[in-house]
C-alpha cells in the first residue's frame, strides 16, 4: 500500500485485489499517472488466500491497513479498480462462460457509482481510454467494505480483459503534434535501406558498447497496443480496399504520437520509379538511441513472408541479402536488428536468444504472426554460416533450415517450397537440414522468433544460412575500396546510378557491335580473380575494340557493374564485377530493361548482353 | 463371504484413498528431491528442471510407440562424457544417432543417420566454482548440452514405432541420454476446460515464449498453445531390463552464464597496453580531442593509469609529447591537436574512447582507425597465379609475418617460396624470413589473447614472363603471408598534402600495391587458413641524426639551360645550423643601434653578409650602414628589392646601425641569433608545361629520399600535377628479390595551401607561394649508380621547383675557400 501525494486531483485510487486480478495492478498505476490522482492504495494480500484466513481480505475485514487508509485519506472521492472474474460477471450481468469458450464473452466494462460521482473522476477522460463503458448508479451485489464505509462519492470501475489492455497502454498525454515523415525518391526500398546502413553504421550498437537497452515488458506491451497492432490494422485495411494510406489520417497520427513516446518515428517511403510504398518504423535521430531495430512494412499487396535480419553487421552481408530478399519475395515486412549480439556484456542484446524474448524485434515478429490470424505467413531469418575447424563445410550456397524439421523438399509446406524454388531460380544451391555433418548445428532450434510459432496457426519459419561466397556476392560494392582503386588506377570512371534507368537512357543493347570473345574471356578472368593485371589486359583489349568502360554502382543493390559501350557510347554488355557464377543472361528486347536489370542483379550472373545473330 | 464384505469394502476404500493420494505424495516427494538437488548445487539461484531420459548406446536399440497421425517427433539427446573429459581443450564431441521408423508390422519405412556436435555449457557461481547446465544427481557422468532432431512425419504417416540407437564410431561419445516427445492430442472442445483447469504456473509456462503474460493472451493464442504441446513418451519394455531411466536436471537460468564462447568480452573502443600501442588518426583539420580511458570490461578504472602520448603531425618538425595520467576521478583528457597520428602507450591494459570535435562538426567517435588485413597461414601452401601483361615482368610483393606466443622465443624457421612455370616446374626458389619481435601496433585479435604477430617484412619480386605461378610454403603453422601486385608501368599517384593524413575520401581510393587473392583462396578458407589481422597506422620514424642536426644538405641543379631564381621562403624551424646561416636571413631593425652576432661554418674567421631590402614601392631612398660607429656603407638606391653585399667582416658580436628612409623590410644573413622573422634563400628552377627538368642523382645502394618543393604562383587555387620519372643512366638488371621497392613513376597531385607572398629575388615584385614539399624515395632495390630524375608539369600553372637531399649522419665534405676567407661553393 502506498500513499503518493499528488497535487492535481483529489481522487483516491484503490486496488483491492491486485494478486487475484492479473494486470489490474499495472492498469491502476497507469491510471494513477494519467489521472494524477491524489493517492494510490494497493492491497498487499490476495482474496483467494483469505478463504483460509479471512482477516486478510481487505474487502471484508475492518482491521486492515487498507481499510484504515481508505477511511482516513479520502473516502468520499474514491475510485476502486477491479477486473471481471467469472463470479463477478455472473453476479453483475448474469453472463457465464459459453461451452467451449476460453473466456467470458459479451462483457462490457462498467462503472458502479454510489450516490454521486467522485469529484475528481473525469468521465470524458475515462471515455478517451475505454471508448465504451456502462455507468450504473447502483451498488454491485457483492460485499465491499470500502463502499459500505463511504456514503457517497465512491465508484467501482470493473474492467473486461480487453479494456484492461487499453487502460494498460493508453497514452493519455498525447499533446504533441507529430506527423508521418514522407520520403519519395527514385530509389527502391532496397537502395534506401542500403544507403541507410552505409550512412548510419553508428546506428547499430557495436560489440562491447553496452548501448543496447533491453526494453521492459510494459514498454513492449505499450508499443504493441498503441503502435504495432493499430499500424498493422491500418495496413491490412488499406490493402484490402486497395486504398492508399494518407500520412495525415487521424489514426496514423495517433500511432505516430504513441511511437514518439518510445522514441520511434514512422516514415512513409515511396519509390517513385515503381510507385511502391512502405511504412518504416525507425528510431528517431533526435532522441538517444536504444537500438531496438528498424521495421519496414509493405503497403499494398505482398507475399506472405516476413524477412528478418537479426544480426546485420555481425553476420557480414546478411543485411544486404535480407533487403534484397525482401524485394525479391515481395515480402510483407522486413525486420532489421540494430545491435551487435554482444553489445551488452550480459548477452541481453542477442535478439535470437530465447532468454531475451523481451525485445522489440521479437515483439514485431509475434505481432505480425498474431495479426495474420489463421492465414499463412512465413518468417525467413537471414543468417550467415562460416567455415569451422571441427566439421566439414557445406558446399551449398544456402543451408535451408525449416521449423518443419527433417523433411524432404517435397514435404515442405507451400510457402517454404515457394521460397526454395525462388532461391534455386536465382542460381543458389540449397541444402536442407538432413542430419548430415555439414548441416549439424544449423537447425532452427529454440530461436526466440521460432519459439512463438506454438501460439500460432498456419505459420512457418526458416533460417537461410548463407555461405561466405554468397554473402560476398551481396556485399555493398560502393565500399569496395580495392576494386575502386583498381579502376582508378586505369582512370576508368565510376558512377552510382540505377542500372535499369541508365540502360534505358542510353538505349542499351541496340548497338550493332558484338562483344569480342577475347575481351569477354579476359573480363571473365578478372571477375573470377580480381587481379589488377587482368584488369590491365581488359583495358588494353577494350582499347583495341574501341570500347569505353564505365564502372556503375547500382543505387538499389549497391552492386558493382562494368558497362561496356561501343564507339558510339551505346552500352552493348553489362558485367557484374562480383558475380557469383560465370553464367550469362540473354537480353530480351520484349521485356522492359529496368525489370531485366533487377533480375540480372538478383541472379548475380556475370554477363548480360545480346549474342550476335 | 458376507463376513468378509466389510473388510473388502474397507480395503477398497483405503486402496482408493491411497491411489488418489499417490499423485500428491509423488509431487511432494519430487518437490523435496528437487529442493535437495538445488541445495546441493547451492549458491546459484537458478531454477532447475528435471526430465526422465533413457541412456542409449550403439549396442541396443531403444524403441518407442508413436500414436497414429503424429505430425512431428522431437528427439532430444544429451551425450555423456566422463567428468575428467570436461576440461579437454578443443574437444570433438561429435556423435550420430541412427533412427528408424517402422509400421505396425515392424517393417522399416524410413531410416536415417543424424549427426550432432555438442558442447558443454558451464557457468561460474559467485565463488568461482564451475557448475554445469545439465547434470545427474546420482551418476558420475556429465551430460553435454541437448541436441534436437525434429522429424517431419508427413511422408511416413503409417509409422507406429521409432527405434533409436547411437551409431558406433571412433569418437569419445559412447552413450547419450535420449528423450522422445510427440505432439499432444487435444480436441477442439476440450481446449477451454484444459485451459481453465491449468494452474497459473502451467499457463505461464505454456505462454513462456510470448511477450504477453498468460493472462493477456488472446483466445486464439491460448487455443494454439494448447494444441501445440508436446508430451514425453517412454521406451517400450521393462524399466531396468530393456532400458534404464535417469533423471536429467537442466538449469534454465541462462543469465548467470557468460555469453557464447569462452573469450571474455571487451568493451567497445581502442584496446591498448604497454605492449600494444593505440593509434588515433586525426584528420587534416585536427580539432579538440577528448580521450576517455576505462577498464577492459568497460568499467571505470579504479587505479591511476599513466600513458605516454605522442603526436606526429606533417613533417618532422610537427611533433608533441605528453605524459598523461588518468585517475579515478578523471572524466576526460582534452587536447587541441592538428591533423596527424596520436600514439598512446599506456602502462596497463585499457580501452580508449577518442572523440573529436571541430568548429564545424559535432563530437564524433574516432577511436577505431584500424585496418583489416587478410593473410593466409602458409603451412597448407599458398598458391598465387601470376599474370603477365604483354609478356613483361610482373612485380610481386610478399608480406611475411609470424605468429608469436607472448613470452616464448620462436624457433628460427623460414618460409619457402617457389616460382613455377606453366608446367608447374620450379624455376626458382628460396627462403624468406620473418621478424621474431612482436609488433607494437598490429594484432591478431584482442590484446588479452596470448598470440601476437610480428611486423611484416616485405619482399619484392620481379617475376619474368616464364613464371606463371608462385607458391609459399612453411613447415610450421605460424607464418602468415599475403601478396600484392602492381600494373606494369604503374604510376603511383600521391595527393599532397592529403596523403600525409588518413584518407577519408572513399571516392578517391588509391593503392600502390593491389592485394592479390590466392589461387586456392576458397580451399584455404575452408581449411581455416585465412587469418584476418587488425592493423594500425604507423607513425613516421624520425631519423635521430637528422633530429640532432647531423646531416648534410645538398640541392641539385637540372641539366641543360634552365631559368632559375632565388626565392625567399619562410623559415620557421629551430635555430639553423651554422653551415646554413649563409642562406638564412634575419629581419634587421632599422634606424636603431643593434648588437648582432655573426657566425659561420667552423674554421672561417670572416664573412661578407648580404643585406636584402624588400619594399612596396620602387621610389628612390638612401641607406647608411654603421659598424662599430664606422660608416661602412652609404648608398642612394631605388627599386622594390635589392641585394647589397657588405664588406668582409670578422665573426662575433658587432654593433650595427642601419639608417634608411626606405620603409619596407631589411634582412641580413649570418646572424647567429635572430629575434625577428627569418627567411631562407632558395634557388628554384622554372617548370613549365611541356618542358621538364632533368636532374642527375648519384644513388648509393641504400635507402635515400630526395625532397622536392613545388612553388606555384601566389594565390593559385587549382591543383598542380607533377610527374616524376626515375631512370637509370646505365642499365643494371634489378635484383630478383629485394626488401625495398622504388616506384619509378610518380604523380604528385598538389593542393596549394594558403600562403604569404614569398618574394622572388631580382624580379622587382614577383612573388610565389611558400612551396609544397614532396618526397621522392630512391631505395636500395635500385642498383647503385647515376639516375635521371625527370620532373615535368602534367597539369596546372607554371611554377618553380627545387630538388634537394638530406643525407643523415656525418659525411666527408670538401669546401674550398679563397685566401680572403670568403666561402665559395
Amino acid at each position: 500500500m502506498s500513499l503518493i501525494p499528488r497535487l492535481r486531483s483529489e481522487l483516491a485510487l484503490e486496488i483491492p485485489e491486485p494478486l487475484d486480478e492479473p494486470g489490474v495492478f499495472d492498469a491502476g498505476v497507469g491510471l494513477f499517472n494519467s489521472f494524477a490522482t491524489r493517492s494510490l492504495a494497493i492491497s498487499g494480500s490476495g482474496h483467494k488466500e483469505s478463504y483460509m484466513e479471512s482477516s486478510r481480505d481487505v474487502l471484508k475485514n475492518q482491521h486492515t491497513f487498507f481499510q484504515v487508509f481508505h477511511r482516513v485519506i479520502n473516502r468520499h472521492n474514491c475510485l476502486q479498480l477491479r477486473l471481471f472474474t467469472a463470479e463477478m460477471a455472473r453476479q453483475l450481468t448474469g453472463i457465464r462462460r459459453e461451452g467451449d469458450a476460453l473466456a467470458i464473452n459479451n462483457l462490457t466494462s462498467g462503472l458502479w457509482i454510489k450516490e454521486h460521482l467522485p469529484e475528481g473522476l473525469d468521465l470524458s477522460q475515462l471515455k478517451q481510454v475505454l471508448n465504451h463503458y456502462e455507468i450504473n448508479w447502483t451498488e454491485p451485489p457483492f460485499p465491499n467494505l470500502q463502499r459500505e464505509s463511504s456514503r457517497y462519492g465512491f465508484a467501482e470501475l470493473i474492467l473486461t480483459q480487453q479494456d484492461l489492455r487499453k487502460v494498460l497502454f493508453s497514452p493519455l498525454l498525447l499533446t504533441s503534434k507529430l506527423t508521418v515523415q514522407t520520403i519519395a525518391q527514385t530509389l527502391s526500398i532496397e537502395g534506401y535501406l542500403q544507403e541507410w546502413l552505409l550512412n548510419r553504421k553508428q546506428s547499430i550498437a557495436p560489440k562491447g558498447s553496452r548501448l543496447y537497452q533491453p526494453p521492459k515488458q510494459e514498454q513492449l506491451l505499450f508499443f504493441d497496443e498503441q503502435v504495432l497492432t493499430p499500424l498493422l490494422n491500418v495496413i491490412r485495411r488499406a490493402t484490402l480496399d486497395s486504398s492508399g494510406i494518407s500520412g495525415d489520417s487521424e489514426e496514423l497520427l495517433r500511432i505516430v504520437q504513441a511511437a514518439d513516446i518510445v522514441g520511434y518515428q514512422l516514415v512513409k517511403y515511396r519509390d517513385e520509379l515503381t510507385r511502391r510504398e512502405y511504412l518504416v518504423l525507425a528510431e528517431k535521430d533526435d532522441k538517444p538511441l536504444k537500438y531496438w531495430g528498424i521495421y519496414v512494412f509493405r503497403l499494398g499487396e505482398g507475399r506472405p513472408y516476413v524477412v528478418q535480419v537479426p544480426r546485420p553487421l555481425f553476420e557480414v552481408n546478411s543485411f544486404e541479402y535480407g533487403v534484397a530478399l525482401f524485394e525479391r519475395l515481395q515480402a510483407r515486412a522486413l525486420m532489421i536488428g540494430t545491435t551487435h549480439p554482444q553489445a551488452n556484456f550480459d548477452g541481453s542484446a542477442d535478439l535470437i536468444n530465447p532468454n531475451n524474448k523481451f525485445s522489440l524485434f521479437n515483439l514485431v515478429s509475434q505481432a505480425l504472426l498474431r495479426e495474420a490470424h489463421d492465414a499463412e505467413l512465413m518468417l525467413v531469418n537471414t543468417r550467415a554460416f562460416a567455415y569451422k575447424a571441427d566439421k566439414p563445410a557445406s558446399e551449398a550456397d544456402v543451408i535451408f533450415s525449416s521449423s518443419e524439421g527433417v523433411v524432404s523438399r517435397g514435404q515442405l509446406g507451400r510457402l517454404p517450397q515457394e521460397l526454395l524454388t525462388k532461391l534455386e531460380n536465382d542460381g543458389m544451391s540449397v541444402q536442407l537440414i538432413d542430419g548430415s555433418e555439414q548441416t549439424s548445428g544449423y537447425e532452427v532450434g529454440s530461436t526466440a522468433q521460432a519459439s512463438y510459432l506454438a501460439a500460432t496457426a498456419n505459420k512457418s519459419f526458416a533460417i537461410l544460412w548463407l555461405s561466405p561466397s554468397v554473402r560476398s556476392a551481396f556485399r555493398q560494392q560502393s565500399e569496395n575500396l580495392l576494386q575502386a582503386a583498381q579502376f582508378n588506377a586505369f582512370t576508368i570512371p565510376s558512377v552510382e546510378q540505377d542500372l535499369g534507368v541508365y540502360l534505358q537512357q542510353h538505349r542499351a543493347f541496340r548497338s550493332k557491335v558484338g562483344l569480342d570473345d577475347h575481351f569477354r574471356t579476359l573480363l571473365t578472368h578478372y571477375i573470377a580473380e580480381q587481379d589488377v593485371l587482368r584488369l590491365q589486359q581488359v583495358v588494353d583489349s577494350a582499347a583495341d575494340n574501341r570500347y569505353s568502360l564505365l564502372r556503375l554502382i547500382d543505387r538499389n543493390s549497391k552492386q558493382a557493374l562494368l558497362l561496356i559501350h561501343d564507339a558510339a557510347g551505346i552500352p552493348l554488355a553489362v558485367a557484374n564485377l562480383t558475380a557469383k557464377n560465370q553464367a550469362t543472361r540473354e537480353v530480351d528486347l520484349t521485356v522492359p530493361l529496368p525489370k531485366q536489370a533487377i533480375d540480372f542483379i538478383n541472379q548475380r550472373k556475370a554477363w548480360w548482353y545480346r549474342r550476335a545473330g | 463371504m458376507r463376513r468378509y464384505r466389510r473388510i473388502v469394502w474397507l480395503l477398497l476404500v483405503l486402496g482408493t484413498g491411497l491411489w488418489l493420494s499417490l499423485p500428491v505424495f509423488f509431487a511432494h516427494v519430487q518437490q523435496w528431491l528437487k529442493h535437495l538437488q538445488t541445495d546441493d548445487w547451492n549458491t546459484l539461484s537458478a531454477t532447475v528442471r528435471n526430465s526422465l531420459s533413457y541412456p542409449v548406446t550403439d549396442r541396443q536399440w531403444l524403441s518407442f510407440a508413436i500414436p497414429e497421425g503424429s505430425q512431428q517427433l522431437r528427439i532430444i539427446t544429451n551425450a555423456h562424457i566422463q567428468p575428467s573429459q570436461a576440461l579437454t581443450p578443443n574437444p570433438d564431441w561429435t556423435y550420430a544417432l541412427r533412427y528408424e521408423l517402422l509400421d505396425h508390422n515392424g517393417v522399416v519405412l524410413t531410416n536415417g543417420l543424424y549427426r550432432h556436435h555438442s558442447t558443454l555449457t558451464a557457468y561460474k557461481d559467485q565463488s568461482g566454482k564451475l557448475v554445469y547446465n545439465n547434470y545427474y544427481a546420482n551418476r558420475n557422468i556429465l551430460p553435454l548440452d541437448g541436441r534436437l532432431i525434429l522429424l517431419g512425419m508427413q511422408p511416413v504417416k503409417a509409422a507406429r514405432f521409432l527405434r533409436v540407437r547411437l551409431e558406433a564410431g571412433d569418437g569419445v561419445i559412447k552413450e547419450a541420454a535420449l528423450r522422445v516427445y510427440i505432439p499432444t492430442k487435444i480436441s477442439e472442445h476440450q481446449l477451454a476446460n484444459v485451459w481453465l483447469r491449468m494452474s497459473q504456473e502451467q499457463k505461464d509456462n505454456l505462454a513462456g515464449n510470448s511477450i504477453y503474460p498468460a493472462s493477456l493472451l488472446s483466445d486464439e493464442e491460448k487455443a494454439n498453445l494448447l494444441k501445440h504441446q508436446w508430451q514425453a513418451v517412454g521406451p517400450q519394455g521393462i524399466d531396468g531390463k530393456d532400458y534404464q531411466t535417469m533423471t536429467l536436471y537442466t538449469r534454465d537460468d541462462k543469465e548467470i552464464g557468460a555469453f557464447g564462447d569462452d573469450k571474455p568480452l571487451l568493451a567497445a573502443g581502442l584496446q591498448a597496453d604497454a605492449m600494444h600501442y593505440g593509434v588515433i588518426a586525426l584528420p587534416e583539420g585536427g580539432g579538440r580531442l577528448s580521450l576517455a580511458f576505462k577498464a577492459l570490461d568497460g568499467s571505470a578504472l579504479t587505479s591511476a593509469v599513466a600513458a605516454d602520448l605522442q603526436w606526429f603531425g606533417r613533417g618532422s618538425d610537427r611533433r608533441w609529447r605528453h605524459n598523461a595520467v588518468w585517475t579515478a576521478s578523471s572524466i576526460r583528457l582534452d587536447y587541441r591537436l592538428d591533423g596527424g597520428l596520436l600514439v598512446i602507450k599506456p602502462t596497463s591494459p585499457i580501452i580508449i574512447n577518442a572523440y573529436l570535435s571541430t568548429a564545424t562538426e559535432a563530437e564524433r567517435d574516432i577511436s577505431d582507425a584500424s585496418t583489416a588485413i587478410k593473410t593466409y597461414l602458409a603451412d597448407a601452401g599458398v598458391d598465387y597465379n601470376i599474370v603477365h601483361y604483354q609478356q613483361q615482368p610482373t612485380a610481386l610483393r610478399v608480406d611475411v609475418r609470424r605468429l608469436l606466443i607472448a613470452g616464448a622465443t620462436p624457433l628460427p624457421q623460414s618460409l619457402h617460396y617457389q616460382c613455377l612455370n606453366a608446367r608447374q616446374q620450379v624455376v626458382a626458389d628460396g627462403e624468406l624470413s620473418a621478424l621474431a619481435q612482436a609488433s607494437l601496433f598490429d594484432r591478431v585479435g584482442a590484446i588479452i589473447e596470448p598470440q601476437n604477430i610480428s611486423d611484416p617484412v616485405s619482399y619484392y619480386f620481379n617475376l619474368p614472363a616464364g613464371v606463371t605461378g608462385f607458391r609459399l610454403l612453411a613447415n610450421t603453422p605460424d607464418f602468415l603471408v599475403n601478396a600484392y601486385n602492381q600494373p606494369v608501368g604503374f604510376t603511383k599517384r600521391q595527393k599532397v598534402p592529403e596523403d600525409a593524413y588518413i584518407a577519408t575520401d572513399t571516392q578517391d581510393a588509391r593503392l600502390t600495391w593491389f592485394p592479390l587473392r590466392a589461387q586456392n583462396d576458397d580451399s584455404l578458407a575452408r581449411q581455416l587458413r585465412v587469418q584476418w589481422l587488425n592493423g594500425q597506422y604507423r607513425p613516421p620514424e624520425d631519423d635521430p641524426d637528422v633530429l640532432a642536426g647531423r646531416y648534410v644538405w645538398r640541392d641539385y641543379i637540372p641539366q641543360g639551360e634552365t631559368a632559375a631564381r632565388y626565392l625567399l621562403t619562410e623559415y620557421s624551424g629551430d635555430a639553423p645550423r651554422t653551415d646554413a646561416l649563409a642562406s638564412v636571413y634575419c629581419a634587421l631593425p632599422v634606424n636603431q643601434d643593434l648588437s648582432v652576432s655573426l657566425a659561420a661554418l667552423t674554421g672561417l674567421r670572416s664573412v661578407s653578409p648580404e643585406l636584402i631590402y624588400l619594399r612596396d614601392d620602387g621610389g628612390p631612398f638612401s641607406a647608411e650602414l654603421w659598424m662599430h660607429r664606422h660608416k661602412v656603407l652609404a648608398l642612394n638606391l631605388m627599386g622594390r628589392q635589392g641585394i647589397i653585399r657588405l664588406p668582409e667582416t670578422a665573426l662575433g658580436y658587432r654593433s650595427l646601425r642601419l639608417n634608411t628612409d626606405s620603409g619596407g623590410r631589411w634582412l641580413m644573413n649570418y646572424q647567429a641569433q635572430c629575434h625577428g622573422q627569418r627567411y631562407l634563400k632558395r634557388r628554384v628552377f622554372a617548370l613549365n608545361a611541356g618542358a621538364g627538368l632533368d636532374f642527375v642523382v648519384q644513388h648509393g645502394a641504400i635507402d635515400e629520399v630526395l625532397s622536392a618543393r613545388w612553388y606555384s604562383p601566389l594565390n593559385t587555387v587549382e591543383r598542380s600535377q607533377i610527374q616524376v620519372d626515375i631512370d637509370a643512366m646505365t642499365t643494371v638488371p634489378p635484383a630478383v628479390v629485394s626488401t625495398t621497392w622504388t616506384n619509378r613513376k610518380q604523380l604528385y597531385d598538389i593542393r596549394p595551401l594558403p600562403s604569404k607572398a614569398m618574394p622572388v629575388l631580382h624580379t622587382q615584385g614577383q612573388a610565389l607561394s611558400n612551396g609544397e614539399l614532396f618526397a621522392i624515395p630512391l631505395n636500395s632495390d635500385l642498383p647503385a649508380g647515376d639516375y635521371r630524375i625527370h620532373i615535368a608539369l602534367a597539369k596546372g600553372s607554371p611554377g618553380y621547383v627545387m630538388l634537394s637531399q638530406t643525407l643523415p649522419g656525418v659525411h666527408d665534405q670538401r669546401r674550398f675557400y679563397l685566401e680572403s676567407g670568403l666561402e665559395i661553393q
